[in-house]
């Protein structure tokens, strides 16, 4: 009981909301486009805004919770603007994957699971992102970064840094 | 007459010949306040409870000697630490009803009890036979440490259950 | 109807259903599949994949709960196959298990244990490490986390049944629980914030197949195995749901569900299940009191009984049996309270009894073959309209409940709640029509001259909106199974003639049936077999002769009249006034405390007998065998030794004695005799063609300047009347005595959320925080009751049905 005072998410976003509410025959259903909306607008899942959200959608806020946990891309807490994804599993491991997170940790000084004290880069690993004959790689934001050596990632990283200090 | 004579004097001497016999051999008798019996490490005696080596009780009070035993002569009352390790409270063998089977040695998930050589333990009062766990974490203590240490520690369980640290999930 | 099937299952052949699952099947020819997460009350949904079995014709095995029958399907149990399955899930299922069986609370009734030992393998081959999910929290850790105030977790023992959700989110219908992450490290859990006490929590403990749920009244007491089992009956609501109390050395353990599927269908409420401790708590009388020197003193039997003995024959001799009253209570059993009336009628000739201390007014005659649940409980599932008015079946009745939630969220049934403040049913879609304080009379009649259509008459009077209720008596109009429900604010409602009429009319003009629930444990045995006044005073007009002198002499059994009854300060006052009051209680009490003579009664493993519930039925009660507390004896036990030391027969040794005589008396009991486990429902001839005729409303009050508030009080889920707040694990879980306001007044008079209230009338307070929510009226302030540091019948007073309340900050 008590009254829900929508403070984070836009008004875009509530509109989507609204727009998804009455789209699906079971209303759980829209669990996961929620989360979409939600990610699109913080880059991660903001826990105050999907309380919000969940007001909004009358759907109890746990299933929010129980799907975001469940899908590893959907961050939890808040990332860098640009967040690096390496994946871990068997062929990028056995191409040296360990070595490049190794080198990421050390260039950006942070931890796995960090975030860089100017909020530029945050840092985790993943399982399999489909990319297997190109190992190593990373998954910047949206975009792969395959092939990866210790001199592309360090010019990755430079190109990034200097966009992000242009724009 | 002069035959039935006969024998009653060889019998004496036919008779003593064993006694004779014995008196050469090797005693099998032992002399016992004064010598100690050499007991075997499987005999069964007092009960003792031990301990791990940082001295936390081994006892968790699992219930299972006290299901075990045939002539129900354990009785206990578990508790649970601060910590929320389970304890035994209340841990009480009545010796006097206890028929030193060994089976709640053989129950025991913990290897936290034993039949251990303490024999001597006479008392005047019935209620003295009822050994609280106190008493028999003493009797560990003060008589059966050493022997453990050398001839059974080796083979039970060094450190209470512990997992390693696994690997972190997955998306934080 | 479903046309049969014919299956064979390992080589017999058997008619099911169709829709019915293979595991249900077998179970039916007495062939039992392992299983841990298939309950036949819930969805099945296939996650432990131990009730694997082989299908003829089907390349992999399947899931038996969650497969159902085909024609002509051969069925496999104990193949090769199956067995190797077994042993791989076991294996699978062990890897992550932390095998600390030792420390678990589980062992020995642990299916996880039973099946490992039955059908798993002996060894295991993985040798990585486990994962284990520890708590970190002051700098300890913890394998146990807390989840409520009675529930704790153990993750790393959970074999993720979903079973614990399910119950949650099914059967009760709360958001509280959850499954996070995925793959080896899914766990279940709770958000932060959030604490699982439902009213239906204790039952993801009982039905844990693992350690995983572990209660806090039981954790680490005692082996199951050393347990003895007494079938009983739980008396804290009037629903009647069976249990075993569990018992060990004269201590009670826990109270486990005893399936009963006409009743309870194997659940049990945390109020009946966390209750067990009341027989030992601290307030507990065991042994009889006696008033020497203004003091209560302890004594023993024989001296309490020469003592009323002699009171009783003086009486007796001088024939005033009418200075005699006897007062009773809904805590009492069948022949507890059949032997109080023989007692009082034919030894000390006195017809004054009754147990109604909690009402202003006494029922009226005609109200008691109304009184109950129409039809049965099982029924409850299959009607698709519910009206509540002045009934919160969460609280009042949670067991049921659990009827209603299925109708509601299975079978979409409707459920309307017509109330002053909002009610909910977990979070399944019910409707809320917010009324006025006690204008439910108005709203009733309000709905059936709209139904009828007849012109409705102003509402202004009684402020009601009549959007929902017009509403509400269109939807009536046509829908098919209506089931009224009228529960505990009808038995307190101040208009409550003028509300029976109006639910009378409703239940004639919708063809609905009408339902009305006491929510106190045996309120209809009690009424059924001797204790309602039929010749005698009612206990309100008793409390008038006491008054003026004209009653000299009490009896109270299990009644605590001075905590129940609606103006604390009048009852006491009364209650000073009587030359000789004999208080019969399991606790020591407020009423006890002015007694000449204290008697500790029994209570429930202490004795055995039957109780009647909300559909009539029948169920015995045992006692445990062994009991510490050697003094307390039910009150047909007291009566009897007293009547033979009076000499005038009526002597009564056991329960069954008096079962005898009350089969002999009431002849449509004979099913009490014999009584199979599951009880007998009991008809009584009902007396048709009531027609109460027409009451006039009652004008609402309204507040003064200096009062501007209405106060309003419930009870809570886990805790109400005043028996409950002697279990510790009760109070526990309750939580703390709170009102709520609307955030209207709140604003007004400048109160924020928790704040500490001062909430009184001209004469006395209450001090207590305050929720701000838009759950209740504006104007109108809502109290927790039964607290007795904080007693709502402190402001209550007798002849007003209105109670205005001012608010300070204290």
């Amino acid at each position: 009981m008590g009254t829900t005072v929508n403070k984070l998410l836009s008004e875009k976003s509530i509109k989507e909301l609204n727009r998804l509410k009455g789209l699906y025959p079971v209303r759980k259903s829209v669990v996961l486009m929620v989360l979409h909306v939600i990610y699109d607008q913080f880059g991660y899942i903001q826990p105050e805004a999907l309380k919000e959200a969940a007001g909004i959608m009358e759907i109890p806020l746990i299933d929010f919770h129980q799907a975001a946990s469940f899908y590893t891309m959907f961050p939890r807490e808040a990332v860098g603007k640009y967040h690096i994804q390496v994946c871990r599993t068997l062929s990028c491991e056995l191409r040296g994957s360990q070595e490049l997170v190794a080198f990421l940790k050390e260039k950006l000084e942070i931890d796995m699971g960090g975030i860089t004290s100017d909020s530029m880069f945050s840092l985790t690993e993943v399982e399999c992102l489909g990319s297997c004959g190109t190992a190593p790689m990373m998954q910047i934001n949206d975009t792969y970064y395959e092939n990866l050596t210790r001199a592309r990632v360090e010019q990755i990283l430079d190109d990034l840094r200097s966009k992000s200090g242009n724009g | 007459m002069w035959r039935d004579l006969k024998s009653v004097f060889w019998a004496i001497p036919k008779g003593l010949s064993i006694t004779f016999r014995y008196l050469f051999r090797k005693s099998v008798t032992q002399q016992y306040p004064k010598n100690k019996p050499v007991l075997e490490d499987r005999y069964r005696g007092l009960h003792y409870l031990t301990r791990y080596d940082d001295n936390s009780e081994r006892c968790v009070c699992c219930g299972l000697c006290a299901a075990a035993c045939p002539v129900d002569c354990i009785y206990m009352e578990p508790a649970e630490t601060e910590d929320g390790i389970r304890y035994a409270k209340i841990y009480e063998i009545n010796e006097l009803r206890c028929i030193f089977c060994g089976m709640c040695e053989e129950a025991c998930p913990e290897e936290a009890i034993f039949l251990g050589h303490e024999f001597e333990f006479a008392a005047y009062e019935r209620d003295d036979f009822i050994y609280t766990k106190e008493m028999l974490l003493a009797n560990y203590d003060n008589i059966e440490k050493e022997r453990v240490a050398k001839n059974i520690k080796p083979l039970i369980r060094k450190e209470r259950q512990e997992f390693k640290t696994p690997a972190a999930p997955l998306g934080h | 109807m479903a046309e049969n099937i014919t299956i064979t299952v390992d080589g017999r052949t058997v008619d099911v259903p169709s829709g019915t699952l293979i595991i249900e099947a077998a179970r039916k020819l007495g062939i039992e599949i392992p299983t841990f997460c298939y309950d036949d009350r819930l969805r099945p949904v296939g996650a432990c994949r131990m009730c694997l079995v082989e299908v003829e014709k089907m390349p992999k095995l399947i899931a038996s709960c969650a497969t159902p029958v085909a024609p002509n399907m051969i069925v496999h149990t104990d193949s090769e196959k199956v067995v190797k399955a077994r042993k791989g899930v076991l294996e699978f299922l062990l890897i992550n298990h932390p095998l600390d069986c030792p420390t678990c609370d589980k062992g020995g009734e642990c299916p996880l244990q039973d099946n490992t030992y039955t059908y798993g393998p002996a060894e295991s081959r993985y040798g990585e490490n486990k994962i284990r999910f520890i708590e970190d929290s002051k700098n300890q850790k913890f394998d146990d986390i807390r989840l409520g105030p009675e529930i704790f977790l153990n993750r790393n023992r959970c074999i993720m049944c979903f079973k614990c959700v399910r119950i949650v989110r099914d059967l009760a219908g709360e958001a509280d629980l959850g499954v996070f992450q995925r793959g080896s490290f899914a766990n279940i859990n709770v958000l932060e914030e959030i604490e699982l006490d439902d009213e239906f929590s204790g039952n993801t403990v009982e039905y844990c197949p693992v350690g995983a749920l572990t209660s806090k009244s039981f954790r680490y007491k005692i082996r199951e195995w050393l347990l003895k089992k007494s079938p009983s009956v739980c008396n804290l609501c009037s629903d009647g749901c069976n249990m075993n109390i569990e018992w060990s050395r004269g201590e009670v353990f826990r109270h486990m569900a005893r399936r009963n599927s006409g009743v309870d269908d194997g659940w049990l409420c945390d109020r009946g299940r966390y209750g067990f401790d009341l027989s030992r708590a601290q307030d507990r009388l065991v042994r009889p009191h006696i008033r020497r020197d203004n003091k209560l003193q302890a004594c023993s039997w024989d001296e309490a009984s020469a003592l009323l003995s002699k009171h009783l024959q003086n009486i007796i001799d001088t024939n005033k049996g009418s200075e005699v009253a006897a007062v009773g209570s809904p805590i009492l059993s069948n022949e507890e309270a059949f032997a109080i009336r023989r007692f009082f009628s034919d030894v000390v000739k006195s017809e004054n009894v009754d147990f109604q201390t909690e009402y202003p007014k006494p029922i009226e005659p005609e109200l008691l073959d109304l009184i109950g649940l129409d039809g049965s409980i099982k029924d409850l599932e299959s009607d698709s309209t519910f009206v509540f008015i002045g009934c919160d079946p969460a609280v009042e009745h949670p067991v049921v409940s659990l009827r209603i939630r299925k109708a509601v969220s299975t079978y979409k049934a409707k459920a309307v709640f017509i109330s002053s403040h909002d009610k909910k049913l977990g979070y399944f879609p019910i409707t809320n029509i917010r009324i006025p304080f006690s204008a439910e009379a108005a709203a009733v009649n309000y709905l059936v001259s709209r139904i009828s259509g007849k012109t409705t008459g102003d509402m202004a009077d009684f402020k009601i909106d009549p959007d929902g209720l017009n509403r509400l008596a269109d939807n009536l109009k046509n829908a098919g199974r209506i089931h009224i429900i009228a529960g505990r604010e009808f038995f307190n409602h101040p208009d409550r003639a003028a509300l029976l009429v109006g639910l009378i009319k409703l239940k004639k003009s919708t063809g609905a049936k009408l339902s009305i629930l006491p929510p106190q444990g045996n309120f209809i045995g009690v009424s059924r077999f001797g204790l309602f006044p039929s010749l005698g005073h009612s206990f309100e007009n008793m409390l008038e002769r006491i008054e003026s002198g004209e009653i000299k002499t009490m009896f109270v059994f299990g009644a605590n009249p001075i905590d129940e009854y609606p103006d604390r300060k009048y009852i006491h006052d009364v209650l000073k006034n009587l030359e000789f009051l004999v208080v019969v209680s399991p606790f020591a009490n407020a009423t006890a405390s002015l007694a000449s003579v204290v008697l500790p009664q029994a209570m429930l493993p202490d004795y055995g007998g039957t109780f009647l519930n909300i559909e009539h039925r029948a169920q015995k009660f045992t006692p445990m065998t062994e009991n510490p507390h050697s003094d307390v004896k039910p009150a047909w036990a007291i009566l009897g030794e007293l009547s033979s030391l009076l000499d005038m027969g009526n002597i009564w040794y056991s329960d069954s004695q008096v079962r005898k005589v009350m089969i002999d008396t009431i002849k449509e009991i004979e099913g009490l005799d014999n009584l199979p486990d599951n009880g007998v429902v009991i008809r009584f001839p009902a007396k048709d063609g009531y027609d109460p005729g027409d009451v006039s409303l009652a004008e609402p009050e309204t507040p003064g300047i200096d009062y501007p508030y209405i106060m309003n009080w419930t009870p809570s889920a886990h805790h109400h009347g005043w028996i409950t707040e002697k279990s510790d694990n009760l109070m526990r879980i309750s939580g703390k005595q709170i009102a709520w306001m609307h955030p209207d007044d709140a604003a007004r008079e400048e109160i924020s959320d928790g704040q500490v209230l001062r909430i009184g009338t001209a004469e006395t307070a209450l001090n207590l925080p305050v929720i701000i929510t838009t759950g209740v009226n504006k104007g109108e302030i809502l109290i927790v009751n039964s607290f007795s540091a904080n007693p709502v019948n402190r402001l209550l007073k007798k002849g007003r049905p209105t109670t205005f309340v001012s608010v300070r900050k204290s």
